[in-house]
C-alpha cells in the first residue's frame, strides 16, 4: 500500500515534459468544452478587418505599394495575437482564484506547467486567429506577395509575438484580484498596438510620438511582417523584433514564475 | 490509539501569524500511522491553517512538521508524493469531465497510465459517479463535486490523507457513505487527518481528537477521554422566563452554564458516576426547587462532544445538537 507501487518509472525531465503536456491538454480541452472563448479569435479578427478596411481604407494613403488592406494586415495580425492573449489572462486569473490551484500546488509536479499550459495552448488559439484574419483579409482584397519561405517567417514571427503577449497576459492574470478586473486590465496589452506603425504609417505622426512608436517592439514586429508579406527583406526589423519580443518572453516568464510563487504562497 | 510505531504526522510548535493576527500559536500533536485524527474547533480556530501547513501549502513562521517522515518546509516535494488533500474550497477543474480530472491529476501525480485507467474506474464506481464520468464537472451537484474531489485525492493511493471539512455540503446519506469509504481506507493502512465542525463526525470517525480554539490546542485525547472530561451526564433545564434562569444560575452558582439565552437553557454537568452521580443530581434539583424556579422542560443525557466544546472553549455552539427535551409533567 505505498504510492510507489503505482508510480511509473521515468526520469525527472521526462516527467516535466509530461506535466507540460498534461497542462496544455487541459487548456485545449477547456477550449473544446467552452468554445465561446474562441469568439476572441474568430469573430473579432473578422470585425477588425472589415472595420479597419472600410472605415480607414478610403482615408489613409500609406505611401507603400498595394492597397491599405495590404498595409494594415500585419497590424491586424498583432491585434489578433493580442486578442488571443486576453483569454490567457482570464484562464490564469480563474485558476489562481479557484480552489484548483491548491491541488496543483500539493502535487509533485513542475509548477511552471500550470501557467505555461495556458500560454502554450494560447499559441493554438493565436494560430486560429491568424488564419481567420488572413481569410477575412483575402475576402476584402488582401493580396500578399510573400512566397512559401516568407509565410513560414511570418508565422514564426507571429508565434514569438503571441508567446510574448500571452506571457504578459498571464502576468496580468496573476495580478488581478478577480477575473473581471484581470480581464479589464488585459486591455493594456492592446494599447501599444495603436501607438505603432500597425494601423497608420509612423511618418504621419508628430515627431515626439514618432520617437516612441519607432522604437517600440510592436512597430518592429509589424514592419518585419509587412516587409515579409511584400516579399521584401525585413532587414534589422526582424532582428530587433525577435530580440525585443524574445526579451519580453524571458522577462515576463521570470516575473510570472516569481509572482506565481508569491500569489500561490509557499 | 496508534497502530503504527512511528507517527505519520508530527507537528511541533507550529506558529503562524497573518499581520498582527495570530492564526496558530505553538500547535503540537502527533497522528499515528493508520489512524484517524480529527482536528476539531470552532470557525476560525486555525484548523485549516494547520492542514495547509501540513500539506505544504503554507509555511509556518515558527515550528516544524514531519509528514510521512519528511519535513514540510525542507522537503515539500517528498511530502507531496505521499499525501492527498481535499480542501474546503473545491479543487476540481469544472471545465473538464470527471474522467479527464482523474486522468490529469493522476498523471500529474506521476501515476502510470494502466494504473490510472484501473483506479479511475474503481473510484468512479466507489463514489457512485460512473454515470457522470464523461460530463463536464460544472454540471455536477455540490455533493458530486465533493466526491470527485475526494476521488482525485485518492488517485495516487496517498499514505496520508488530509480532509478539510470533507462532508460539508453533503446530504446525510452521502456523508455516511463517505465515512464508510474513509474507514475502508484506514483499514487499508492510510493515515487520515480530518477537520470538522460536526462533532458527531469526530466522534464517529476519529481515533484521536485534537481540540483547537483561537489557534491553540486546548485538549487532545480519544473521543472517550474528552467526553470523560466533560463530566458524566448533562442536565439541561429550560426556564419559563428569563427571571427563572437568573434565579436558577444564582442557586447553582458556577455549575449552571447558560447555553442558550434565547431558549432560556441552563446546563449542569454531573461530575460523578453511579450512585454518587444520582446524589449530585438530587442536590441540583433540590437547589432548583428551593429557589422556586419554574421549569418548562428538562433533559438528562450522556455528554457528547458538544459538551466538550462548551467545557473547553467556555462557550456554547450555536448549532449544538440539543437532546430531545422531556416535557415537564
Amino acid at each position: 500500500m505505498t504510492a510507489g507501487s503505482a508510480r511509473a518509472t521515468r526520469t525527472g525531465l521526462a516527467w516535466v515534459a509530461s506535466d507540460y503536456w498534461e497542462m496544455v491538454k487541459r487548456s485545449l480541452r477547456h477550449i473544446r468544452n467552452d468554445p465561446e472563448q474562441l469568439v476572441n479569435v474568430t469573430l473579432q479578427p473578422v470585425l477588425i478587418v472589415v472595420l479597419v478596411n472600410f472605415l480607414f481604407g478610403g482615408a489613409i494613403r500609406t505611401g507603400t505599394p498595394g492597397s491599405y488592406i495590404d498595409f494594415v494586415m500585419p497590424g491586424i495580425f498583432v491585434v489578433a495575437a493580442a486578442f488571443a492573449a486576453v483569454t490567457t489572462t482570464i484562464s490564469v486569473a480563474a485558476d489562481m482564484l479557484e480552489g484548483v490551484i491548491d491541488r496543483f500546488r500539493t502535487l509533485p509536479m513542475a509548477k511552471s506547467a500550470v501557467i505555461s499550459g495556458h500560454v502554450i495552448a494560447d499559441l493554438a488559439r493565436g494560430l486560429l486567429g491568424l488564419a481567420v484574419a488572413i481569410a477575412a483579409g483575402y475576402a476584402v482584397g488582401f493580396r500578399p506577395a510573400a512566397g512559401a519561405g516568407g509565410w513560414v517567417a511570418v508565422v514564426g514571427v507571429y508565434l514569438v509575438v503571441t508567446l510574448a503577449l500571452s506571457l504578459l497576459a498571464a502576468l496580468i492574470g496573476l495580478l488581478g484580484k478577480s477575473v473581471e478586473v484581470a480581464q479589464q486590465l488585459a486591455a493594456i496589452i492592446i494599447i501599444p498596438i495603436f501607438f505603432s506603425s500597425a494601423l497608420v504609417p509612423a511618418g504621419t505622426m508628430p515627431s515626439w510620438l514618432r520617437v516612441i512608436t519607432a522604437n517600440q517592439p510592436v512597430t518592429q514586429a509589424v514592419d518585419t511582417l509587412r516587409a515579409l508579406l511584400l516579399n521584401q527583406s525585413p532587414g534589422t526589423h526582424l532582428l530587433l523584433a525577435l530580440a525585443e519580443f524574445g526579451g519580453i518572453v524571458v522577462v515576463a516568464f521570470t516575473l510570472a514564475a516569481v509572482l506565481f510563487r508569491r500569489t500561490a504562497g509557499a | 490509539m496508534t497502530r503504527g510505531t512511528e507517527p505519520s504526522i508530527a507537528a511541533v510548535s507550529l506558529t503562524k501569524r497573518y499581520g498582527k493576527t495570530v492564526a496558530l500559536r505553538d500547535v503540537s500533536f502527533e497522528a499515528g500511522a493508520g489512524t484517524v485524527t480529527a482536528l476539531l474547533g470552532p470557525n476560525g480556530a486555525g484548523k485549516t491553517t494547520v492542514v495547509r501547513i501540513l500539506s505544504t501549502l503554507l509555511r509556518p513562521d515558527i515550528g516544524t512538521a514531519l509528514v510521512g517522515g519528511y519535513d514540510v518546509a525542507r522537503d515539500p516535494e517528498s511530502v507531496r508524493a505521499v499525501i492527498g488533500l481535499t480542501g474546503q474550497s473545491l479543487s476540481v477543474d469544472g471545465k473538464l469531465s470527471g474522467q479527464e480530472n482523474l486522468a490529469m491529476f493522476g498523471r500529474l501525480h506521476r501515476v502510470a497510465w494502466p494504473v490510472i485507467r484501473e483506479r479511475s474506474a474503481w473510484l468512479m464506481d466507489l463514489f457512485d459517479l460512473s454515470g457522470a464520468g464523461k460530463r463536464a464537472v460544472k454540471t455536477y451537484s455540490g455533493g458530486m463535486r465533493r466526491k470527485l474531489d475526494l476521488a482525485l485525492s485518492l488517485m495516487a493511493e496517498p499514505r496520508i490523507l488530509f480532509l478539510d471539512e470533507p462532508t460539508t455540503g453533503l446530504d446525510p446519506a452521502s456523508r455516511h457513505a463517505l465515512w464508510e469509504i474513509i474507514r475502508g481506507l484506514v483499514a487499508g493502512g492510510t493515515t487520515v487527518l480530518l477537520t470538522t465542525q460536526y462533532l458527531d463526525e469526530a466522534d464517529a470517525m476519529a481515533d484521536s481528537v485534537v481540540f483547537i480554539d483561537a489557534g491553540t490546542v486546548v485538549a487532545t485525547g480519544t473521543p472517550a477521554e474528552l467526553k470523560g472530561r466533560a463530566g458524566q451526564a448533562q442536565f439541561d433545564l429550560i426556564g419559563v422566563t428569563e427571571a427563572d434562569i437568573t434565579r436558577l444560575t444564582g442557586a447553582l452558582g458556577a455549575r449552571g452554564v447558560v447555553t442558550d439565552e434565547a431558549r432560556r437553557a441552563v446546563r449542569v454537568t454531573v461530575q460523578r458516576s453511579g450512585l454518587d452521580g444520582i446524589r449530585e443530581l438530587n442536590a441540583i434539583t433540590d437547589a432548583a426547587l428551593r429557589a422556586g424556579v419554574r421549569i418548562e422542560r428538562f433533559a438528562l443525557r450522556e455528554p457528547d462532544l458538544d459538551d466538550v466544546y462548551v467545557h473547553l472553549t467556555g462557550r456554547a455552539r450555536a448549532a449544538a445538537s440539543a437532546a430531545v427535551p422531556v416535557d415537564a409533567a
